[in-house]
């Protein structure tokens, strides 16, 4: 699925035709305000007009053309994908828990377990750049530049 | 000549040793919140107003100004090294510098951007210094009419930003435009595609929307890649060489000089002053063919133009009290904390005190030199680190980034969206830059346009009627004519090269 350039043009042309085509959908569904002259649905349903038109056309023309049909796209082998799913479920999982646990539990979790898993460091050596790299948030982000970030258990350290 | 002794009497007291501290502590801190993604000189500038309160006005106001300045040295060198830039104006430069980076000239990039953003920030600062008063009457010469015109002129650049295929760019461009307009009206508030959910009223800020797009995809292609380090060059460059410097200066003084009259258009982002140059340079570089590849001058050319931008920024600043920016308008609050109101009146009443700000502008760009470049060394072996270990501290630099702006966990879960999305857009050849340029610029296109349908009564005619608008809708026309025809050229360029090799 998906293997050329052609496909994957199809493929994204028809996405993007159909984004457009819910895009004007839901612009006409926008509200008058008051004191414009212009109708505040008009950029949105214009937008979304455009986008179904060029989605189309890609769509249509690679079809037709069979411009890319032997250009294969460099999709990653099995192996690659897992190592793609590991490393965006781990982001999901950073951003997901930072509200509950606090940044520097989360950096630490997450700075220790995609060293240990990508780099196959010792455990060791995987925690202590986890340790470093939460110091270095606490110092620079709460303690120079004075943010507020949520830290979970941890917020007396703030 | 009045200017210019006005200037020395200024210099006598910049270089009093209290005031030097200011404008280093300043220029530390501006490094540093410019080196970290997502983080900019404004809120940096307002975390120390607290602070700067304690000090007199002549220091606190240094110290702010170096932050503002300092902040665009600092802004390339993640660009450079891991293709994150930290705001939209750096764009160009990562995508230019970090090809460099993975030709192992890293270092160089980062050298000659120090260098630029210092040759181009002091031709602001000069021109602020001798050309202020005369200059300052453009800025008030910019209504909604010739907002609208100017944007208009940065969206069809996404004619030559498009790289191989117009179709996709002009598509990419097109989903930026649409992700800006989610939230409220600009001019009626009526809420717009944003599904009842309270988050996308507020609108997708575009700084989650680059960090996504650049950061976090890079992160998941090297991660299916196994890459174990990024920069695989055998040869490795630490710093630029005097060639690179001959290579580059034309561009710097060319961006130095767009730059600084674009720094005095306030609202103008600086983001499209980047492209721009980007796009003038790919016109006059005698090796367009680099550009995309790791096109040195243009690295120059777009940190120069920033620099060049954030002097001239302060001509409406100082003359009028207009800021031209949020970072400008919260250092207009440093001045108002002094009681300090900044137009005609402050020039004439404390015009050492202005004076001194001025030429701490020169001697801070100088401290930022002398601070950056032997730095450039330090950062560019970062590139060394391996990727399993660089990887998540960008993810975290950039996340905390992304949420510091508004505090918001929805721009962060936009950062992972985006990714994905950036990711998909590498995957099947579509260009990332026109939708950046195009969530920038969208906001301020449609309110300008709006606004000038306002004044107009709704007669369209505004843009054509007034000068300067007139002349950039005719510059867009050009551009666009000219971009299509550099484009078939090129084509046919290959086309015949395809044929010769066969």
């Amino acid at each position: 699925m998906l293997k050329t350039q052609r496909s994957g043009d199809i493929a994204c042309g028809a996405f993007l035709a159909l984004l457009g085509l819910a895009a004007a959908w839901a612009s006409t569904t926008i509200d008058e305000g008051a004191g414009g002259h212009l109708h505040p649905r008009n950029f949105p349903l214009l937008l979304g007009v455009l986008l179904f038109i060029g989605g189309a056309g890609l769509a249509v023309h690679a079809l037709i053309a069979r411009t890319g049909a032997n250009k294969a796209i460099g999709w990653p082998d099995r192996r690659g994908w897992k190592f793609w799913g590991i490393a965006l479920a781990a982001l999901v999982l950073y951003v997901g828990l930072s509200n509950p646990l606090g940044f520097l539990i989360c950096t630490f979790f997450f700075v220790a377990g995609f060293i240990w898993y990508f780099g196959r460091y010792s455990p060791i050596v995987a925690v202590a750049w986890a340790l470093g790299v939460a110091a270095f948030v606490y110092v620079v982000f709460i303690w120079l530049l004075d943010l507020t970030l949520p830290l979970g258990p941890l917020a007396f350290l703030s | 000549m009045e200017a210019w002794s006005s200037l020395m009497g200024g210099f006598a007291a910049a270089i009093s040793p209290y005031n030097l501290m200011f404008a280093l502590i300043g220029s530390i801190a501006g490094t540093l919140v410019g080196v970290l993604p997502g983080l900019g000189p404004t809120a940096a500038i307002a975390m120390l107003l607290p602070l700067a309160s304690h000090l007199d006005p002549a220091p606190a106001i240094i110290m702010m100004a170096a932050i503002y300045y300092g902040a665009m040295y600092g802004g390339s060198t993640t660009s450079v090294l891991v293709n994150i830039p930290g705001e939209a104006s750096s764009v160009p430069t990562a995508m230019e510098g970090y090809q460099l980076n993975l030709q192992g000239r890293g270092g160089p990039a980062l050298g000659i951007s120090a260098i630029a953003s210092f040759a181009a920030g002091t031709m602001g600062v000069i021109g602020l210094t001798f050309f202020a008063p005369v200059l300052a009457r453009t800025a008030l010469a910019f209504g909604p009419p010739e907002y609208f015109a100017l944007t208009f002129l940065g969206v069809s650049l996404v004619v030559s930003l498009s790289g191989r295929d117009l179709g996709k760019g002009l598509l990419s461009a097109l989903v930026g435009l649409l992700t800006a307009v989610i939230g409220l009206d600009p001019l009626t508030g009526v809420t717009r595609l944003t599904f009842g959910s309270m988050e996308l009223m507020a609108g997708i800020d575009f700084v989650p929307i680059i960090m996504g797009l650049f950061a976090i995809s890079e992160i998941l292609v090297n991660a299916e890649k196994e890459t174990k380090c990024i920069l695989e060059a055998k040869r490795i460059e630490w710093l630029p060489t005097w060639q690179d410097i001959k290579d580059t200066w034309a561009a710097t003084i060319r961006s130095g000089v767009i730059g600084f009259l674009a720094g005095l258009i306030p609202g103008c982002s600086p983001a499209v002053t980047s492209f721009m140059v980007y796009d003038l340079e790919k016109r006059f570089s005698k090796h367009p063919e680099k550009f995309g590849h790791g096109a040195i001058d243009a690295v120059a050319a777009v940190e120069g133009s920033n620099n060049a931008t954030a002097s001239g920024g302060f001509v409406p600043l100082l003359a009028f009290g207009i800021p031209s920016g949020p970072a400008l308008a919260v250092l207009l609050g440093g001045f108002l904390m002094y009681g300090l109101q900044p137009g005609p009146r402050l020039m004439q009443e404390q015009p050492a005190l202005l004076w001194t700000i001025i030429a701490s502008m020169y001697i801070g760009n100088v401290m930022l030199l002398v601070l950056n470049l032997p730095l450039v060394g330090l950062w560019a072996r970062m590139a060394l680190i391996p990727f399993p270990i660089l990887g998540p501290i960008i993810a975290v630099c950039t996340l905390i980034g992304a949420y510091s702006l508004r505090h918001s966990f929805f721009d962060l879960w936009i950062s992972l969206l985006f990714g994905v999305i950036g990711y998909l857009m590498r995957k099947f050849e579509f260009p990332v830059a026109p939708m950046v340029l195009a969530t920038v610029l969208a906001k301020l296109m449609e309110t300008s346009y709006m606004q000038s349908l306002v004044m107009s009564k709704g007669s369209p005619l505004i843009f054509f009627t007034r000068p300067i608008s007139a002349a950039f809708i005719l510059l867009t026309l050009l551009s666009v004519a000219s971009g299509i025809w550099l484009r078939r050229q090129a084509k046919v360029k290959q086309v015949e090269l395809e044929e010769s090799d066969s």
